[in-house]
C-alpha cells in the first residue's frame, strides 16, 4: 500500500507514466481494439463478398464474374457486352433489395444494440418504444387508403416516429425522468397500436387490403428499389455516425443513470439523442422492409460474444453481423422454396435457435 | 475552501418526511467528514445533494467556491470522485475499460478516452495492485477488488473531493481495514474526504470531522470528540454502545457489551 502514498503526485505527474512499461502490460485494452479492426475489416470483406454471391443466385442464375462486371461498369458508366434481361436482374431487381438488406440489418443492429446499452437491458429490441407497432398502423392506414409504395413508407415512418413520440410524452406527463416508466410506456403503447392494428385488420378488405397489411407486417425488402432506398439513407446514416461518434457514452450510459450522472454525463440530453437516434434508424427501416424480428435482439449478443460490450467495438461489429445476418436471411427466403418466403419467418427460425444457443452458451452469467 | 454547505434541508417531493434540516458544514483540502447515521436515516440522500443528483429545497452548496446550482453535470464530476456503495454493471466491461470511465468529464461529447488516459489508467492500477485485473470482467472481481477498481476509477481525472458512500459495507474484516487505511493516506495527499458509515468506529479510526444524522433530520457536526459520546450513539441507534480508551492501542474504540 506504501506505493499508493504518492498517488495524486503521480497521477498528475505525466513523468511518472512510462508508456513503454504500460504498453508492455499487454492490456486487453490496446489488444481487443487493436484486434477488433481487423475483425471489422474480415466482415467488411464477408458483406462484399456476400453482397456479390448473392447477386448470383435466384431463378435467374448469374455468374460471380458477370455480376461483378455488371455493377463495376454501371458505376463507372461503361457499356458491357451482356443482354439486358441480366443486367435488369442483377441492378433493377436484385441490386436494391441487396443492398437494402444490409443497410436495414445494419441499422436494426445498431439500433437494438443502443437500445440495450441505454436502457441497461440486453433483452431490450429496437421496437420496444413502440416504433414497429406504429409503423405498422401508419402503414395499414396508407394500404387501407388505397395508397402505394412510397405513400406506404411515409405513413409507416410517421406512425413509427408518431409511436415513440407518445412514448417518450407519457414520462414527461408524469414528470419522470426513471428508464422503468419510459420502458413500461413503450408497452402500453405498443398494446395500444396492437388494437388498433387488429381493428384495421377487421375492417380492412379481405381479398386485397388484408393480405397486403400481413404481408407487409411479415416483412419484406422484395420490393424495394433504389429511390425508396434514397429516402431513408441520409437519416440512416446521419443517425449511424452520431451514434458511433457517442458508443463510448453509450457504455457511461449503460452503467446507469446516478452513475452516469455523478461521471459527468448530462443523462437526460445523452438518452435523448441516443433514443432518437435509434428511433429514426428502426423506423426507416421498417418503414421500406416492413416489420423484421429479431435482427436487433440477437445480432448485438452475438456482437457482444465476438468483441465484448464495449460498444465502441460493439457497434460497428453489430452493424457489419446485422447487415450480413440480413443479407442472409433474403437470400435464403428467395432461393430455398419456390415462392418467396417473407423475412420475418426467416429471422424468427434462424434467430429463435440462435438465440436459445447463446442463452445456453452464457447460462452461467446470466444466472 | 472546497465544500461550503449552508443550511440545506431536504424532503422527497410528497414526503412529510424531512431527511435532513438545517446543515451546514465546511470542508477543506485534505480533511475528513464521516457521516455517521443508522440504516436509512438519509446519509445516501445527503451524498446524493453533495454531488447535485438531488436537490436541496432550502439552503445553498457551494463547490471550490461555485454554487453547485449553476453547475453542469460534468463540473461538479470534474471536482468529485464519487464510489458508490455498491455497482452492479449490466455488461462485462473490463476492469481498464471501467476505470477509463472516470475521465467521462474530462472529455466532450463525440471524444472518447485518448492513448494517454489509458496509460494513466493502467498506471493507477499499478499503484492499486490490480493491473493483472485490467482484462478481467469488472462484474466478476471480488467485492474487495470491486472497491479499489471503483477507487482507481474516481481519482483518474483528479478530482478535489473523493465521496464514498458506506466504503466498507460490503467487506469483510481485512479488506475494511484496507480500505480505511487508504482513505486516510488519500485524505493525507491533499483529497477531500466525505464518507458516510454506521460503524462509529470506523469513525474513531479515521478522526477528522463527524457529522451525525438520525430519523428526525436531525444532523449535528463536530470533532470526533465531541460527537461520538455514549448517550449520541445510544440515541442515534437504540443501543448501549461504551467508548473504551485502550492505552496499548492509542485509540479510543467504541464497542457494544456483552450479549
Amino acid at each position: 500500500m506504501k506505493k499508493a502514498i504518492s498517488m495524486k503526485k503521480a497521477i498528475s505527474m505525466k513523468k511518472a507514466i512510462n508508456m513503454k512499461k504500460v504498453q508492455a502490460l499487454k492490456s486487453p485494452g490496446f489488444a481487443k481494439s487493436g484486434k477488433a479492426l481487423p475483425f471489422n475489416l474480415i466482415l467488411i470483406a464477408a458483406v462484399c463478398l456476400g453482397i456479390f454471391l448473392a447477386l448470383c443466385v435466384g431463378k435467374y442464375p448469374v455468374s460471380f464474374s458477370a455480376s461483378l462486371k455488371i455493377v463495376f461498369y454501371n458505376i463507372l458508366g461503361w457499356q458491357g457486352d451482356w443482354d439486358t434481361m441480366t443486367e435488369n436482374v442483377v441492378m433493377g431487381l436484385r441490386l436494391p433489395r441487396v443492398l437494402s438488406a444490409v443497410v436495414i440489418g445494419a441499422s436494426l443492429s445498431i439500433s437494438g444494440a443502443t437500445y440495450q446499452g441505454v436502457f441497461r437491458n440486453p433483452l431490450v429490441s429496437p421496437d420496444f418504444l413502440g416504433v414497429s407497432a406504429g409503423a405498422c398502423v401508419g402503414a395499414a392506414i396508407a394500404i387501407l387508403l388505397g395508397f402505394h409504395s412510397l405513400a406506404i413508407q411515409a405513413f409507416a415512418l410517421a406512425g413509427g416516429i408518431l409511436a415513440v413520440a407518445l412514448t417518450t410524452l407519457l414520462p414527461r406527463l408524469l414528470r419522470s425522468r426513471s428508464a422503468i416508466v419510459l420502458v413500461l410506456s413503450g408497452v402500453i403503447v405498443g398494446g395500444a397500436m396492437g388494437s388498433i392494428m387488429g381493428l384495421l385488420k377487421y375492417i380492412a378488405d379481405p381479398t386485397t387490403q388484408l393480405p397486403a397489411i400481413t404481408y407487409w407486417q411479415m416483412g419484406s425488402v422484395a420490393n424495394i428499389n433504389f429511390r425508396s432506398l434514397a429516402y431513408v439513407l441520409a437519416p440512416m446514416a446521419v443517425s449511424m455516425t452520431v451514434l458511433l461518434g457517442l458508443a463510448w457514452w453509450i457504455n457511461i450510459l449503460s452503467l446507469g443513470e446516478k452513475d452516469a450522472q455523478a461521471l459527468g454525463a448530462n443523462v437526460a440530453q445523452l438518452r435523448g439523442v441516443t433514443i432518437l437516434c435509434a428511433t429514426v434508424l428502426t423506423a426507416s427501416s421498417v418503414s421500406i422492409s416492413g416489420t423484421i424480428g429479431w435482427v436487433g435482439l440477437v445480432i448485438p449478443h452475438l456482437g457482444r460474444m465476438l468483441v465484448g460490450p464495449d460498444n465502441r467495438r460493439l457497434l460497428p461489429a453489430s452493424a457489419l453481423l446485422g447487415g450480413l445476418f440480413l443479407l442472409f436471411a433474403d437470400t435464403l427466403g428467395r432461393t430455398i422454396a419456390k415462392t418467396e418466403l417473407p423475412l420475418s419467418i426467416i429471422t424468427g427460425l434462424i434467430g429463435a435457435p440462435f438465440y436459445a444457443w447463446l442463452l445456453y452458451k452464457n447460462h452461467t452469467r446470466l444466472s | 475552501m472546497i465544500y461550503q454547505v449552508e443550511n440545506i434541508s431536504f424532503a422527497y417531493p410528497g414526503s412529510s418526511r424531512t431527511i435532513y434540516r438545517n446543515c451546514s458544514f465546511e470542508l477543506k483540502e485534505g480533511e475528513i467528514l464521516s457521516i455517521l447515521g443508522p440504516n436509512g436515516a438519509g446519509k445516501s440522500t445527503l451524498l446524493n445533494s453533495l454531488i447535485g443528483i438531488l436537490k436541496p429545497q432550502k439552503g445553498n452548496i457551494f463547490l471550490a467556491g461555485r454554487n453547485i446550482r449553476s453547475l453542469t453535470e460534468k463540473e461538479i464530476a470534474r471536482q468529485i470522485g464519487y464510489v458508490q456503495q455498491s455497482h452492479n454493471p449490466v455488461f462485462a466491461y473490463t476492469v481498464l475499460d471501467f476505470v477509463l470511465m472516470g475521465c467521462a468529464s474530462t472529455k466532450n461529447l463525440f471524444s472518447r478516452p485518448a492513448k494517454e488516459d489509458h496509460a494513466r489508467a493502467l498506471h493507477i492500477l499499478e499503484m492499486f495492485h490490480i493491473v493483472h485485473l485490467a482484462d478481467k470482467p469488472y462484474i466478476y472481481l471480488s467485492g474487495g477488488e470491486q472497491q479499489q477498481a471503483m477507487i482507481a476509477r474516481a481519482v483518474i481525472h483528479q478530482p478535489k473531493v473523493l465521496l464514498f458512500d458506506e466504503p466498507t459495507s460490503h467487506l469483510d474484516y481485512g479488506r475494511q481495514m484496507i480500505t480505511l487505511r487508504m482513505i486516510k493516506k488519500l485524505a493525507a495527499e491533499g483529497y477531500a474526504v466525505i464518507l458516510t458509515t454506521h460503524n462509529p468506529d470506523h469513525v474513531l479510526l479515521l478522526g477528522g470531522k463527524v457529522a451525525t444524522m438520525e430519523y428526525e433530520g436531525h444532523f449535528s457536526i463536530g470533532g470526533a470528540g465531541d460527537i461520538i459520546t455514549e448517550p449520541r450513539l445510544a440515541g442515534i441507534y437504540q443501543a448501549q454502545l461504551h467508548l473504551l480508551d485502550i492505552e496499548e492501542l492509542d485509540r479510543t474504540a467504541c464497542v457494544p457489551p456483552k450479549l
